[in-house]
């Protein structure tokens, strides 16, 4: 392995060599000299990571250069975007880049996430770095979701101020967290404050922090993980530059077209200015918490917005750390079963939510049915217990049937929340009309 | 060497060692500080972040002439975010417009009688109770006083409440 890299040149000649320069010495500074030839296989990782890198890029370019033009003032928002989208040249192709972009980092960085998962890339040493990249998707919906307030429009005012009212219904502490955030009692002026520094400051700040500490990780673990194998060639290392750089380079630029041409063609969204006294019907949350809204019309808030994504989080950062099962680190879906029971759990998850759905809307009502209990308990506890025993039951019926193993069961797991909450997300985005009313 | 430091724990475990003893006091400095820090930061978002901002709102506003509104009539007071509701019997209730829900607006239905959310589809009765869920409790009501004549309304000051009773109306 640790072969001088011309020999492996001479070799093969496909793999160029390049010569030092300036260029090359400054991509050195986030690249190793010498990378495994198989990493540039391109379905291992579908170049997301860096993909994500570029986007938050772009979204630091265009969001520094609508700062000098935005101004985070009631009176002012809504006027200082409709000059950038009228008087200043260009503004209305960077407000659009910038929108377009933030929102497709957040299915990036997510797509990235079940790239992550599906070739088993959480076990030591890329544990620590499933951690932060959890934390990472984090600061990418934070900041998508303090972008999206600060238009100060009817579709931005009233999405945060359905979501933040959401936070009423964690217990104990909901109410103060409501208000902190909001720095008072409604969505105003010191929200919008609060948002842009988070926006602009406190939140890519963060940010980039963890991302140097994410590629350091990625550095330290050898790379990107790829299947074991006994194949010569697979394992050779090449030169990083120009082999992998060329690759990078290419998938960015392309990127980049797609990301313009969006920006050209489609404008961001801009309705009317906010009016707090006039709520638009219907009111959605953005579109990635539209899930949690669809969860809010079938439970009671508190099991909607607060136990259930508690359980779901707490799962996705512990399971590393749990008994590990079977290992096939770097391959997709990990074994034959292993894909026969993704497909079989995104099916029936995808069966299951739909029809929860719909008889959520129109058959179960389980305020009416028990009429002396609490609502938490009724249209909570309950309904919840019997899920949870249910998928439980399910699961089991699963691990039997294909003798499925710790690792398999993980994934099983993971399909099913997957794609129910996709299910959930689709349905609150589009299948929900006035008064939220199932509509098809 | 070893055989001292063996002999040290064995006598007493509580002896500290000089190093020791400088790596507690760094650890305390440095919480004691870190401390201050945050205690620095709360301080300065919770003073500055909201309180002076937000602006203090005139305690008592009028909101109009008490024959101006006749029995069973319901008024918007949009830019106070509220809705003055006067019963039948000439008791006077005002109603806050944020749905209990999550917030949305709520809007008068002048031909089902009811407040309705548009957000999650919750309708109120005139009385503010929840004739619809999602919304768990009913609407929010404010303090009225009559003087001279005059409905006065304390905006500051919020009242949730269970349920309504008889003794939320005020009368003239």
């Amino acid at each position: 392995m640790n072969m001088p890299s011309e020999n492996i040149a001479t070799k093969n000649p496909i793999l160029k060599k390049a010569k030092p320069g300036f260029f090359h010495t400054l991509a050195l500074l986030i690249h190793p000299e010498h990378i495994r030839a198989s990493s540039l296989v391109f379905h291992r990782t579908f170049g997301l990571g860096g993909m994500a890198l570029l986007l938050f890029v772009l979204q630091a370019v265009s969001g520094i250069l609508l700062r000098f033009v935005y101004e985070p003032t009631p009176a002012g928002a809504y006027d200082s975007i409709l000059f950038i989208k009228t008087e200043v040249i260009f503004g209305n192709l960077v407000r659009n880049l910038h929108h377009w972009s933030g929102m497709l980092i957040v299915v990036i960085v997510f797509l990235h996430l079940l790239r992550v998962f599906y070739t088993q890339a959480y076990y030591p040493p890329r544990r620590m770095n499933w951690v932060i990249g959890l934390v990472l998707l984090l600061l990418v919906i934070l900041l998508n979701f303090t972008g999206y307030l600060l238009p100060w429009d009817q579709l931005s005012y009233w999405a945060v101020t359905v979501s933040t009212n959401m936070l009423e219904y964690v217990p104990l502490i909901g109410d103060g967290l409501k208000q902190a955030i909001r720095g008072g009692e409604e969505v105003s002026g010191p929200t919008l404050l609060i948002f842009y520094n988070l926006h602009t400051g406190v939140l890519p700040a963060a940010l980039l922090a963890l991302l140097v500490f994410h590629f350091w990780k990625v550095r330290k673990a050898g790379g990107i993980i790829i299947p074991s194998t006994k194949n010569r060639d697979e394992v050779q290392k090449i030169p990083a530059i120009p082999n992998l750089l060329e690759r990078e380079i290419a998938v960015g630029l392309a990127l980049i077209a797609f990301v313009l041409l969006l920006s050209i063609f489609v404008n961001a969204p801009l309705l009317e200015r906010a009016d707090p006294s006039f709520s638009p019907n219907p009111v959605k949350a953005p579109w990635y918490f539209s899930g949690v809204q669809e969860l809010l019309l079938h439970f009671h808030p508190t099991i909607a917005v607060f136990v259930i994504p508690l359980l779901a989080a707490a799962w996705l950062f512990s399971f590393p750390y749990m008994k590990p099962g079977l290992r096939s680190p770097g391959v997709w879906f990990y074994t034959r079963k292993g894909q026969q029971i993704v497909t079989v759990s995104a099916i029936s998850s995808f069966l299951i939510t739909v029809v929860a759905i719909i008889a959520g809307e129109y058959l179960i009502d389980f305020q009416a049915w028990l009429p002396g209990l609490p609502e938490v308990i009724s249209n909570g506890l309950i309904p919840l217990m019997i899920w949870g025993l249910f998928l439980f039951g399910l699961g089991y019926f699963i691990k039997r049937k294909f003798k499925a193993e710790r690792t398999e069961m993980q994934l099983w797991i993971f399909t099913f929340m997957l794609v129910a909450y996709l299910v959930l997300m689709f349905a609150g985005i589009i299948f929900r009309g006035q008064g939220m009313a199932l509509t098809i | 060497m070893k055989n001292e430091r063996q002999a040290n724990s064995r006598t007493s475990k509580r002896v500290v060692s000089r190093r020791g003893f400088i790596k507690t006091l760094w650890i305390a400095l440095v919480s004691i500080s870190l401390l201050e820090l945050a205690s620095v930061i709360i301080a300065f978002l919770t003073s500055g972040g909201r309180k002076s901002y937000a602006g203090e709102k005139a305690e008592m506003k009028i909101l109009g002439k008490l024959e101006d509104f006749p029995n069973g009539s319901v008024t918007p007071f949009k830019s106070d975010r509220l809705y003055l509701v006067r019963m039948d019997d000439g008791g006077l209730l005002a109603l806050s417009l944020k749905c209990t829900h999550l917030g949305c607006a709520i809007t008068w239905n002048e031909d089902s009688g009811e407040f309705d959310c548009p957000c999650h589809a919750s309708s109120f009765n005139l009385q503010g109770a929840v004739v619809k869920p999602p919304a768990p409790r009913p609407l929010d009501i404010y303090p009225l006083l009559i003087e001279g004549g005059l409905i006065k309304v304390n905006l500051r000051e919020t009242v949730k409440r269970k349920r309504f009773i008889k003794s939320q109306l005020t009368y003239a």
